[in-house]
């Protein structure tokens, strides 16, 4: 018999009880609660720290040692209360037995990829002096310019060091991911236009990008959540990877080619009057150049960019007509997925840009959006400093002969090898890395090459990767698990959202955070700026502290909410004004013409292309389960793809006499690999796809060495003169520019 | 009362969440290729159309489970709430149970213990009014965990290359109606 | 022994807790029109009837039974039944792990959890949600039997009738066989 009783829910909380409306439930209620966790075990909410999602955590710990990282209920804009495998698997990193211990020097001078380096154990300090000493002589005989800091421009502390020293050569890896993005925003939509609100999109295009294969959940699940809507997704991508299975349409578009497609929708939308035309009167500078811009579009039709494409010219039209009038379309772009992967990459991210203008959802619902954020005071805002000296010197890496590149900063990993070898042979005395591999570059062997006529190199990370053993002096790092700081949402966050990352367990060993060196390598060369007003030496806490107060968030960053996110919810109020220099939206970039670039994009072929000698594209991916310096020696995520293979379309394979599981030497004019073929009907017939992070050299990472082959053995590098001859003002570092041949090498079972 | 499995594909993203998960919480041994729930990705049709049928498949709990009736040792055990669960204590590590299982992965081989390994459903978790740690982790709601009166009678009983349930009524659903 | 209903564990475990007369009154008056078969709407008539009529009467004896300072006369706690007698014993944690096991926790984690009231109301919890017969049998066994022994303390030395009709109620809770039929009949 059903009765009111009978309807109860074991929810594993003391709610709901049929006894509710009586004092009898009350009762209840006020002697028991629900049980929060096991017996024994404790839960910080912390923020991950493996990729820029930056997805709530909740942290288990049994004792003080973490057992389990689960995600944060109430994270709705991030991993939505789960985590991907990366990031439960964070545990791995902080207590990987490889890990970095304690501050070493090498002693044997001899470097290169497997040389033993004859690591020693010192302190700290020892360590810090010595940092500190070949920087001081450097700088002093050499100038500044001979300083190379391989780093990404964060946190505050350290880029006051850098500032002080007036390092000209800090070096990251952008041109590899979201450089060309950064740049053509700024000109086109405004900065930090970059978050995307898919939910509300009724029409998505993908040319390329592919962060569901990369499980960056952050935009995996707006995607999600758009196809819950009702939103059509249309994906251009040479393979069928796992956020083309989201795709209503999918086109193995030919490598390179996107530009194309790109070019030709922007002129239908155009002919046809399909774009919005409200938003495109009245926010962007299309009025006063509407006659130029409708001239440039006109010669590329869709049956053009058919030939260069492969896509039918009569869906481009279509898809065309679909996205102006569907509903609210967007275009994301962002990070490696596509932007970087070719050198017309500037031309395609300017016409994404346009598409996205015309669609007039630049901050708008269902568009791209302008991240909502407070302002969390960064150092100098807390502690003021002396002026910094001018930066003078010759940048190694040629970004001085890219102008819009100098001005943002980012970059550039893909000249890195030849400004060393060849432009500036000497010029660099001194180097640190700042949680960086070999792995990251293209062609390994030849940064190996740049890197072994420097004369020292220190290296700060966690895992003693091929970098590290280059080293003269290795740093430990702390892990994202381990040290505290303030996280603001970037790429979903229409109202300022903030995480605490939090310290979850102490340090391990005698690991520190890169702000406590700056503030230890600046006690030492640069004294002024790491001075409080109070004449006491600048405290990483004490600074995060005042940082969380001024930001308005809690008096101290230990009374951040224990829940780990702090919101100010506020109506999202569309932007009438953009961050462009002219205040609109801009189609055509006067900017870019004054600098002798084209102003609006055109049709540029990609560099490489397959010929006689070297047949077929070359394709990679990240898979979902890797991250730069943090998973590769990760035993659970290692055991998702123990080695990469050579993907090959199962036609392709059989026509050259392939197996499956045969192993067969990729070559292109950077150098080759082998690898064993794995046969799919996923991919292009003239394409090879193969898994990056793969090939680690050092013997130190015990899970990671030996793995596979490295990809960026077969992706040439680049000159600053190539990109400046290609149009590529806006510092792509062409990724899949590389063309391959195909042998095979063995028959997979044989005993030759 | 006892639980199951409820899994829609098409929410999947295949970023082994529940992979990781599981293994993390219940110390599964690495790299000796054994992964108690597993993320199958399938090509279904060929190139220039190719389809994929992804699957997080883990034990599924049958309510006449072949593993147990199969076991010579009697390793094999039910809860109350029918979590089928292996008694290390008991298991001799004969690969019986593996043989007449019919649903990938199987309970596996661990060479270093000498005993078979499966998915107890996190029935520590359970116990504890939490669910098991995959599908507490998954990002999308693709994997979902619950009660089986309320699952059962949702979405399909099975999928393309998934034996049929009438043998063991393994306690699974899947979701199969598209966007 | 006929099974009883969620409601009457749960008062029961409340009249070991609640000492305004007031409170009781309206807290069994309410169950007894909420009453789901005519066994429990009996043991709420007579209850009621039993209460003392002085107000200060019932909070004074519970007093006097329970919180003596000077020497319990009927212990609340399991774990003063067992050996070695004293409080937060293993009966304690065993409640908790009970507790744990349905999502639930006590609220004052400095009080032991194996008091008769708790104990009573988790039990009218589990008959609630219907729980299966064994796990009602276990936690009967292990964690109602006593209460027995506390109802026969309290008939020994009470001097109120409220207690004399509870001690009696507490007797046909704790030897009813719910796992028969869970949940309520008629």
């Amino acid at each position: 018999m059903l009765t009111r009783r009978s309807m109860l829910r074991l929810a594993g909380g003391a709610g709901a009880s049929l006894l509710s409306s009586t004092r009898l439930a009350k009762a209840f209620q006020e002697v028991f609660q629900a049980a929060e966790l096991p017996a024994g075990m404790q839960a910080v909410a912390t923020a991950c720290g493996v990729c820029d999602s930056n997805c709530g955590v909740q942290a288990i710990l049994q004792d003080g040692v973490l057992r389990f990282l689960g995600g944060l209920p109430g994270d709705a804009d991030g991993g939505g209360g789960g985590l991907c495998a990366k990031g439960g698997s964070g545990i791995g990193l902080v207590y990987d037995p490889d890990r970095l211990k304690y501050p070493m020097k090498r002693t044997n001078p001899e470097k290169g990829i497997g040389v033993d380096p004859g690591w020693e154990r010192i302190t700290w300090t020892e360590a810090l002096d010595t940092i500190a000493a070949r920087f001081s002589n450097a700088i002093s005989q050499y100038g500044a310019e001979s300083l190379l800091v391989i780093s990404r421009p964060a946190p505050d502390l350290w880029m006051r060091l850098l500032n002080a020293l007036g390092v000209v050569n800090r070096v990251d890896h952008l041109d590899e991911c979201f450089l060309t993005n950064r740049i053509l925003q700024r000109y086109c939509t405004g900065p930090m236009t970059w978050a995307h609100d898919f939910a509300n999109s009724k029409f998505i295009l993908l040319f390329g990008w592919d962060l569901l294969a990369k499980a960056k959940l952050v935009f995996a699940r707006g995607i999600v959540q758009a196809k819950a809507n009702g939103a059509k997704v249309v994906c251009f991508n040479p393979q069928y990877s796992a956020t083309a299975r989201f795709a209503d349409e999918w086109y193995p578009i030919r490598p390179g080619s996107d530009l194309a497609v790109a070019l030709a929708m922007i002129h239908v939308l155009l002919e046809e009057n399909l774009y919005n035309q409200q938003f495109v009167a009245n926010y962007t500078n299309f009025p006063e150049y509407e006659s130029a811009i409708r001239a440039h579009f006109a010669p590329y039709t869709p049956e053009w960019a058919e030939l260069q494409s492969e896509v039918p010219a009569a869906a481009i039209r279509r898809l065309a007509r679909e996205f102006g009038t569907m509903g609210p379309a967007i275009v994301p772009v962002h990070k490696k997925t596509l932007a970087a992967n070719y050198t017309n990459a500037t031309q395609l991210v300017h016409a994404i840009m346009i598409l996205n203008i015309l669609a007039g959802t630049v901050d708008r619902p269902g568009g791209r959006y302008e991240a909502r954020k407070i302002d969390i005071p960064a150092v100098d805002a807390v502690y003021p400093r002396p002026a910094y000296p001018p930066k003078t010197g010759r940048r190694v890496d040629g970004k001085d002969r890219l102008p819009l590149v100098l001005e943002d900063g980012g970059g550039l990993f893909s000249t890195l090898a030849d400004g060393i070898l060849n432009k500036y042979p000497g010029m660099i005395q001194a180097a640190f890395f700042n949680q960086y591999t070999m792995l990251g570059f293209p062609s390994a062997l030849r940064i190996t090459q740049a890197l072994k006529t420097i004369p020292f190199i220190a290296v700060y990370d966690f895992l003693p990767n091929d970098v590290a053993a280059m080293a003269d002096i290795v740093l430990p790092g702390t892990t994202y698990l381990e040290v505290n700081d303030l996280v603001a949402r970037e790429f979903s966050a229409k109202h300022p959202i903030v995480l605490a990352r939090r310290a979850v367990v102490p340090p391990m060993f005698e690991a520190k955070s890169i702000g406590y060196v700056a503030i230890e390598l600046g006690k030492r060369l640069v004294p002024d700026f790491f001075k409080t007003p109070d004449g006491s030496w600048i405290n990483p806490g004490v600074l995060l502290d005042e940082k969380t107060r001024r930001a308005g968030i809690a008096n101290s960053f230990a009374e951040f909410p224990a829940s780990g996110i702090w919101e100010r919810p506020e109506p999202f109020v569309p932007r009438t004004t953009f961050g462009t220099p002219s205040g609109k939206c801009q189609i055509y970039v006067p900017q870019f013409a004054a600098k002798g670039y084209d102003p609006l994009p055109v049709w540029k072929e990609k560099r490489e292309r397959p010929n006689a000698e070297y047949p077929y594209y070359l394709l990679t991916y990240i898979p979902a389960f890797h991250r730069r310096n943090t998973t590769e020696n990760n035993p659970i995520l290692t055991e998702m793809l123990p080695v990469n293979v050579a993907n090959i379309n199962s036609a392709l394979a059989k026509s050259l006499g392939i197996g499956e599981g045969d192993l067969v030497r990729l070559r292109s004019r950077a150098g080759s690999i082998t690898l064993a073929a794995h046969l799919v009907e996923t991919l292009r017939p003239d394409a090879v796809l193969v898994a990056h992070g793969y090939g680690q050299r050092s013997r130190l990472m015990r899970v990671a060495w030996g793995r596979g082959e490295r990809d960026s053995d077969l992706i040439p590098d680049q000159t600053v003169e190539e990109m400046v001859a290609a149009g590529n003002f806006a510092g792509a570092a062409g990724i899949m520019e590389a063309v391959i041949a195909i042998e095979r090498v063995q028959q997979s079972g044989s005993e030759e | 009362m006892s639980y199951g499995w409820l899994f829609d594909p098409k929410l999947c993203i295949e970023c082994r969440g529940c992979e990781a998960a599981c293994k993390q919480w219940n110390g599964v041994q690495t790299l000796i290729n054994v992964r108690w729930r597993r993320v199958y990705e399938r090509e279904t049709a060929g190139y220039p159309s190719p389809a994929l049928q992804v699957l997080s498949l883990s034990c599924n709990h049958c309510e006449k489970a072949w593993c147990a009736m199969a076991c010579p040792v009697k390793a094999i055990k039910r809860r109350p709430d029918g979590i089928v669960y292996i008694d290390h204590d008991v298991c001799v590590g004969c690969r019986f149970c593996a043989k007449f299982c019919p649903y990938p992965p199987r309970p596996q081989f661990n060479a270093v213990k000498h005993k078979m390994e499966k998915c107890h459903m996190c029935y520590d978790r359970i116990d504890q009014g939490l669910q098991p740690a995959c599908a507490a982790n998954c990002p999308t709601g693709a994997l979902k965990w619950g009660k089986w009166e309320d699952i059962s009678s949702q979405g399909e009983g099975m999928v393309e290359g998934f034996t049929d349930p009438k043998y063991t009524r393994p306690h699974i659903r899947f979701i199969t109606q598209g966007w | 022994m006929k099974p009883k209903t969620p409601a009457l564990y749960a008062l029961a475990g409340l009249a070991l807790l609640e000492t305004s007369e007031s409170q009781l009154r309206q807290m069994i008056g309410e169950a007894a029109e909420e009453a789901e078969s005519a066994d429990e709407a009996a043991a709420c008539a007579s209850l009621l009837a039993s209460l003392p009529e002085q107000p200060g009467a019932l909070e004074r004896e519970y007093v006097r039974l329970f919180l003596d300072p000077t020497g319990t006369l009927c212990p609340l706690w399991q774990s003063a039944y067992g050996e070695p007698r004293q409080l937060m014993g293993d009966a304690h944690f065993a409640a908790l792990e009970w507790y744990r096991r349905y999502g639930l926790q006590t609220r004052h984690g400095n009080e032991p959890a194996d008091h008769a009231a708790y104990l009573l109301m988790f039990y009218g919890r589990l008959l609630e949600e219907e729980a299966d017969g064994e796990s009602l049998r276990r936690f009967r066994d292990e964690h109602l039997r006593w209460i027995g022994l506390l109802a026969a303390k309290i008939q020994t030395e009470t001097r109120l009738d409220f207690y004399r009709t509870l001690a009696g109620l507490l007797v046909s809770l704790v030897e009813a066989d719910n796992s028969a039929e869970a949940g309520p009949t008629g």
